[in-house]
């Protein structure tokens, strides 16, 4: 599973440099319009808050992470990967790790981005900035992982009657409820709201990898 | 897709949860799964971490022989140098059994015969062993032992290639201007006076006729795209004044 998982890694790799220079750059060009619009102070003020750009890479390492679906769908990537002599369950993972490795890279490249910005502005309060960005990352996973039991459970419907597949929906709406639960609710602690919704992101990965292994037995 | 049952791949157990059975098979279906912005040399390693038994030598061979372009990206290979490489991917580790599903499909007539020339040079050996799925029937009449004709996923005939083509015959001839039932006969035609068979059982056709009188018997032996044909069709009656 590693093996594939970092073969995975290594040829949606450009994909990701490419994605996180394009965020940067908007980055910048919005930074740069507000110099030009705007005031010094504007500047700094933004330099402060310091989780645009970290975002900024965060966002489009989640856009990798869909390109990377995108593209083990249209170019029919599970048909190649079958035919290796790899248990399925493994093949199964490494397909839900591939793109939840890319988020996982620009966290931590937008960690870096965080630190390096807070040593050149400085804050009192960097851990909790931390955490926010981990908090976004948790919640971008979370979607990016019911994209992938979505598409799974589209497959499911294309081989089982639609009452087959109502249980499978049924389980995904109840697990965004939770998520926009989580959201809205009145938790103040972020840690909190990072472990659950890590723990709502494990769930519905267990979920796909069971809706994968169920769509492509060879019997049942 | 079957429901239920088993299978084994020589003597070991299908099971997705130990695969060591896909070692002994090369797959090449009708559309394949490559990393498309990867050139097809890399496509290949990719394979060769995963198979045990990767023979870069074999799979460097091959490509030479088909004249495969290893340098080039997928995503610019023509349909013929595709198929061609997923031939190649399916014989890089030296399986004993190749299970092709349409693999010449849409390909033009020269790359068909090159795919053809290669998996008949395999099957020299008599160590390996091809499940060829096709609907295209003049690919396999040289390289088919034995057949099985499929509708709506059942099995209408498996025979060797060999007893089909001793056994199917056409046969003509002139008898009265009435129709006739013949003996393993599944088509009929008749016009007027001038009768023609298509039979499963030559010899109990000719038989048959014999006892009935006919005259100006013809027969003469049929193509697997001929037999294929009435297998598939089911037999049918045509007949004329």
């Amino acid at each position: 599973m590693w093996r594939l998982l970092r073969e995975g890694i290594r040829f949606y790799r450009p994909v990701l440099l490419a994605s996180w220079g394009f965020g940067v750059g908007i980055f910048f060009l919005v930074i740069a319009i507000i110099a030009v619009v705007g005031s010094v102070h504007d500047l700094n003020e933004m330099i402060r808050a310091g989780v645009q750009l970290p975002t900024a890479i965060l966002i489009s390492s989640m856009i990798a992470g869909f390109i990377a679906l995108g593209t083990e769908k249209g170019e029919n990537r599970v048909r190649l990967h079958v035919t290796l002599p790899i248990p399925i369950g493994q093949i199964a993972l490494a397909r839900i790790l591939t793109p939840t490795a890319l988020l996982l890279l620009g966290l931590a490249a937008a960690h870096v981005a965080f630190a390096v910005l807070f040593a050149v502005a400085g804050s009192p309060a960097v851990w909790l900035r931390h955490l926010t960005l981990d908090f976004i990352a948790v919640q971008l996973l979370f979607w990016l992982q019911v994209a992938l039991a979505l598409r799974e459970i589209i497959e499911l419907r294309h081989r089982a009657r639609w009452p087959g597949a109502l249980g499978s929906k049924a389980i995904l709406i109840g697990v965004i409820s939770l998520m926009v639960l989580i959201q809205l609710g009145p938790w103040e602690s972020v840690t909190i709201r990072i472990a659950v919704s890590a723990a709502l992101v494990a769930l519905v990965m267990a979920f796909t990898v069971a809706l994968f292994l169920r769509c492509t037995q060879f019997t049942s | 897709m079957p429901e239920e049952g088993s299978a084994e791949v020589f003597g070991r157990r299908v099971d997705n949860r130990s695969p060591a059975w896909k070692s002994d098979i090369g797959v090449v279906g009708e559309t394949h799964g490559f990393y498309r912005s990867w050139t097809a040399e890399e496509n290949l390693r990719f394979l060769s971490r995963f198979m045990p038994g990767w023979s870069d030598q074999r799979v460097h061979r091959l490509a030479d022989r088909l004249g495969l372009p290893l340098g080039k990206k997928v995503e610019q290979l023509s349909k013929g140098h595709l198929a061609k490489l997923a031939l190649v991917a399916a014989l890089g580790h030296g399986p004993r059994l190749l299970l092709l599903d349409e693999p010449t499909s849409g390909l033009d007539p020269v790359v068909r015969a090159e795919v053809l020339d290669v998996l008949r040079e395999v099957l020299e050996d008599g160590e390996h062993a091809i499940f060829y799925s096709t609907h295209v029937l003049s690919d396999i009449a040289r390289l088919a032992d034995e057949l099985v004709f499929l509708r709506e996923g059942s099995v209408l005939l498996r025979s060797s290639k060999d007893a089909l083509t001793e056994r199917w015959a056409r046969i003509s001839f002139r008898l009265g201007e009435a129709d006739v039932a013949v003996a393993g006969a599944v088509e009929y035609r008749r016009v007027r006076a001038e009768h023609q068979v298509v039979s499963h059982d030559r010899d109990a056709s000719i038989a048959h006729l014999r006892e009935l009188g006919a005259e100006a018997m013809e027969q003469s032996r049929m193509t697997i795209d001929e037999i294929a044909v009435a297998i598939l069709r089911g037999g049918h009656h045509v007949a004329a004044s």
